[in-house]
């Protein structure tokens, strides 16, 4: 409470339960989502030593090969290998920035669309024919106006991302509550206040649904565009160590993309949860 | 009448259905005057809340006029603000409450005025603590006031109220309507509180406006002349309150049963 004043007024809050019983709860939960991940894992080893295939080595030769590549012992490069900062650092700098320019576009856009009547009209086909298309069909075009470059993967990313941002910032700004949007006029908000304050926070949490969903998107792409088009990058190298029968690399490197897809995903999640830290206190449940 | 800041004038609205125009508002007329605390009653779907919505300029009328003073409202117009029934989503939830009674005035006036306006309002409605709170961490009641703050911050030559008391516990509703009429009376407002409910209506007003039932249209304007301060128990008690009680109820009820084509 920043000022003082004469009435006590404290947030209302659900009442927290022992810490014990949270603590065992927490427990189950961790058996119920980690039991499948660990079967798995000694299905795989059980297949890699009884089969005599190269193609699928044992865990333990692909966390082997996974340091051997992808880490170092040298801090100042963060204790990452130098392959490392060719190729992942090539796909992270593309995947990101293909990511960025197509949630600046997406939010733009639809933001835009959602306000404006006659321009979702006019861009109605547009944005569906974007929706509904896979994405990777445009690969060839892309390396037809860009070539075998950077640009042509940070263009395809954020070409293949940018609709389902789109789509979720026009519905959000659509679906914005009746009474809210009423509330607003009658305050007699100016335009620039209008959008920042009440519209694109309003719309937050569908844009936050488009975003996390794009991002998923933009390593598919990321993927397949070095899979097929580029001298460096993670897809680059995994097909080049499948082409070269290097099978324990081509795991490694798999093993990466799953890794960087999972703390992409944790990171967002962090962030979604502190912006729409309203949203589930206002409409959210309690956990 | 020259001292009347609110003018409603042959105010007619209708809607384009399938069967035709469904007339929901029929030439309504009454004017409130500077300083006054109307309240308008009518039976529940008698078009009240389309008729605020015309006053404060945020549907189109099909006929008629409102001028607050001289200037005609065709869209919500400077020295109006308006308290709505569902405080949950007229709030901001994603601004604190500082930030939504401050919003409507940032960029209008200068910020030690706005400070001071905000810290004003949320006093008069006893929530001087809550201004780094969100919306929702405060009770459906604490709401409301956040609300009527942010019309007061507004210096309102008119504050329109729609069924502002309609989402809160009975309890909680008496509170809130003393600390309206002590708001009202520190803050020299006008108002035109729209609601269904008559002892509301007659405890808070100085005129009763009544409306029938669809198309609506004035029933009565009934003057209040009970005492002020006015009292929960003693107001209540009085005889002329259970009188000008009964008047209303019989005059809302008359109307109710003219049922109408609305619906079907």
């Amino acid at each position: 409470m920043s000022t003082s004043g004469p009435a006590e007024i404290a947030p209302t809050g659900a009442a927290k339960r022992p810490w014990s019983w949270r603590a065992a709860s927490a427990g189950y939960r961790l058996l119920m989502s980690s039991w499948l991940i660990v079967a798995f894992l000694v299905g795989w080893e059980i297949w890699a030593r009884w089969s005599p295939s190269l193609f699928i080595p044992t865990m333990g030769t692909i966390l082997s090969t996974f340091a051997d590549v992808w880490l170092s012992s040298d801090a100042e490069r963060l204790f990452l290998s130098e392959q490392f900062w060719t190729d992942a650092s090539a796909s992270l700098t593309r995947a990101g920035l293909g990511w960025l320019f197509a949630a600046a576009a997406g939010i733009v856009g639809g933001v835009v669309l959602g306000v404006w009547r006659q321009a979702a009209w006019f861009f109605d086909p547009i944005v569906r024919f974007g929706v509904s298309t896979p994405s990777t069909i445009f690969l060839p075009v892309a390396i037809l106006i860009f070539g075998i470059t950077s640009a042509m993967n940070i263009f395809l990313i954020a070409f293949g991302a940018v609709w389902v941002i789109l789509i979720n910032t026009l519905d959000g700004v659509r679906s914005l509550d009746r009474t809210t949007v009423l509330t607003a006029r009658s305050l007699r908000l100016g335009r620039a206040r209008y959008l920042f304050r009440i519209v694109v926070p309003g719309a937050s949490p569908q844009i936050f649904t488009g975003l996390r969903v794009s991002i998923g998107i933009a390593l598919i792409l990321m993927i397949v565009a070095e899979l097929f088009a580029a001298s460096e990058g993670l897809g680059f190298f995994i097909s080049f160590s499948q082409r070269r029968f290097n099978y324990p690399n081509m795991w490694a490197g798999i093993l990466l993309v799953g890794l960087i897809g999972i703390a992409a995903n944790t990171l967002f999640a962090i962030v979604e949860a502190r912006v729409l830290r309203w949203h589930r206190g206002a409409f959210g449940r309690d956990e | 009448m020259d001292n009347a800041i609110l003018r409603i004038n042959d105010l007619s609205k209708s809607y384009p259905s399938r069967t035709g125009d469904v007339q929901a508002i029929e030439k309504v007329a009454f004017d409130v005057r500077a300083g006054e605390f109307v309240a308008l009653v009518g039976p529940s779907g008698c078009g009240k809340t389309t008729l605020m919505m015309c006053v404060a300029g945020l549907v189109p009328l099909t006929s008629g006029e409102v001028y607050l003073r001289a200037t005609q409202v065709t869209e919500p117009p400077e020295g109006l603000a308006v308290v709505f029934q569902d405080y949950s989503r007229s709030l901001f939830p994603w601004l604190t409450v500082a930030s939504n009674v401050e919003v409507p005035l940032r960029g209008r006036l200068p910020k030690d005025e706005i400070r001071q306006r905000r810290r004003r309002a949320l006093e008069a409605v006893e929530l001087a603590g809550a201004d780094s709170l969100y919306p929702w961490q405060l009770s459906g009641g604490m709401q409301q006031r956040v609300a009527i703050a942010r019309g007061l911050a507004m210096n309102p030559e008119v504050l329109l109220m729609d069924e502002p008391f309609a989402s809160v516990d009975a309890q909680t509703r008496a509170t809130l309507e003393d600390l309206l009429l002590r708001v009202w009376q520190e803050f020299g407002s006008t108002i035109l509180f729209v609601t269904h409910d008559i002892d509301e209506a007659v405890y808070l007003s100085d005129r009763v406006v009544v409306l029938t039932q669809g198309p609506s249209t004035v029933n009565a304007d009934i003057p209040v002349g009970l005492p002020r301060p006015r009292d929960q128990i003693t107001t209540k008690e009085n005889p002329e309150f259970a009188h000008l009680r009964s008047e209303v109820f019989r005059l809302v009820m008359k109307s109710t049963r003219r049922t109408s084509i609305v619906g079907g």
